[in-house]
């Protein structure tokens, strides 16, 4: 206590120093104008530097939830999407026009006879759920991705997995909460894919020696590949809708056979993923078995 | 006690000569602007240092509250006087390499080194009128001006504080 008193008696001078000139400085501002007005554009100034830099900071802070919300937000535009999609590719042009056979449009030649009635009845195709990456391996040669998505959410094997950048993988695997994804970084996986210019179907697969290095193969010969060149999935499995980007060409090799080997480049960085949409083909159970009893498989 | 006395009459006389004289003599015609001499540190300076440092504050609060009063500045002169009063203890302490509390005597170009005093001097006067003339100014952009005012008007107060100390003090031998 003593101690206390004899520092307060050191400092009390420096305090009443301190009062003093803020006392001046109060009657500086209230008695000056020019003064008092600079002084409020300053603080005005100020203030809104600093609601500026504190929105930045709580904007950096809700970033986590922000982003969840976008890609919630981005599944379901990418749904309403398929949806408006699988509207078009029915739309009928003229009553009687001569079957026009454009790329990207093997539905719409198909269903050229739909009347517009069974148009609004259609029901959407594809359904995509967003996900986050919890785990992924990249160096061996089966890599997989761990999703927090799992059958509580609606994930079973077989369906797709993408990102904004493109193809990422197809599930194999589900826990109630996680799914498996096997990427396109795994020997065993076979995604049928096309040359989005030409049209030409083929198999792309990993080469299993880098990570951003695939090949189309099953193309013939006579096909011309270039460099640049996007790869898209054809559409033809149940398990990704058609048309989404998978690589870009980098290299044609002409084998002895009747087929070239085209050597592509992955879009989707798969060392760096965070979100990621499941893919749900609606109706694939019924497609499958359609074709399994036509077949005869 | 009577030379807290005598100081007080000290300031009421440089009061008077700053408003009433230097404020309105326009000595330098256009260029008055940038000579306004502040005399009344010449007291605030060679107050002495064996009162209280509370009342040091005061006597130069209520200086520089003067001056404003009658020059119709409120504030200014108030917050420049009282933190020469602040820099003058700052000044003593790093030039003469001593604590405020062995101060018990009169400080003045006498007493001291005569190159010390000069410089304590310089240190209150150029930090005083640069603080002064900023806060009338408040702008960076004005700040050339606000330097060069600061050095005419500086020089002034400085040659006048000297004068005052080396005749005004030596003929009345106080120390």
């Amino acid at each position: 206590m003593k101690g206390l008193l004899i520092l307060l008696k050191k400092v009390f001078p420096f305090i009443f120093f301190l009062l003093l000139e803020i006392v001046s400085l109060v009657l500086i501002f209230q008695n000056n104008r020019y003064q008092r007005s600079l002084l409020y554009a300053h603080i005005n100034e100020l203030t809104i530097s600093f609601g500026k830099f504190s929105k930045q900071v709580s904007g950096y802070f809700t970033l986590a939830g922000e982003n969840e919300k976008l890609a919630r937000q981005n599944a379901e535009l990418w749904s309403m999407l398929s949806r408006a999609q699988g509207l078009t590719d029915t739309l009928p042009t003229k009553p009687f026009a001569p079957k026009i056979f454009k790329q990207d449009s093997l539905l719409a030649t198909q269903d050229v006879v739909h009347s517009k009635t069974s148009l609004s009845s259609r029901t959407p195709e594809y359904k995509y759920r967003a996900a986050r990456v919890v785990n992924s391996t990249l160096y061996r040669q089966r890599n997989f991705i761990t999703l927090n998505v799992g059958r509580a959410d609606g994930v079973r094997p077989d369906m797709g997995v993408v990102s904004e950048s493109g193809v990422v993988g197809i599930v194999v695997n589900v826990s109630s909460h996680y799914a498996i994804v096997a990427s396109l970084l795994n020997k065993e996986i076979r995604i049928s894919s096309k040359i989005a210019r030409t049209g030409h179907v083929g198999s792309l697969m990993w080469t299993g020696t880098s990570a951003n290095e695939g090949m189309l193969s099953e193309i013939p010969q006579h096909v011309n590949a270039r460099m640049n060149d996007t790869i898209v999935t054809s559409g033809y499995s149940t398990i990704f809708p058609k048309g989404i980007v998978v690589g870009i060409v980098k290299k044609v090799r002409q084998n002895k056979g009747t087929f070239s080997d085209i050597y592509i480049n992955f879009t989707t960085d798969f060392s760096n993923l965070d979100y990621v949409y499941v893919v749900e083909t609606l109706h694939a159970s019924e497609r499958l078995e359609l074709e399994k009893k036509t077949m005869g498989e | 006690m009577t030379h807290l006395l005598r100081y007080i009459w000290y300031a009421f006389v440089l009061i008077v000569l700053q408003v009433f004289l230097i404020q309105n003599l326009n000595l330098f015609g256009a260029f008055s602007n940038f000579f306004t001499p502040c005399v009344y540190l010449a007291v605030i300076i060679g107050f002495p240092t064996d009162v209280p440092r509370t009342i040091q504050y005061l006597y130069a609060f209520f200086i520089g509250l003067s001056v404003d009063i009658l020059s119709g500045t409120l504030g200014m002169h108030a917050f420049t006087a009282t933190l020469a009063m602040g820099l003058r203890e700052l000044g003593f302490v790093w030039v003469l390499n001593r604590s405020m509390a062995t101060f018990t005597d009169v400080i003045n170009i006498h007493t001291i080194e005569r190159t010390a005093f000069i410089s304590i001097t310089v240190f209150v006067i150029v930090l005083h009128h640069f603080v002064l003339f900023f806060l009338d100014d408040m702008s960076w952009a004005s700040l050339p001006w606000v330097l060069l005012r600061t050095l005419c008007s500086g020089l002034l107060t400085f040659v006048i504080i000297m004068l005052i100390q080396t005749y005004y003090i030596n003929k009345k031998k106080y120390r």
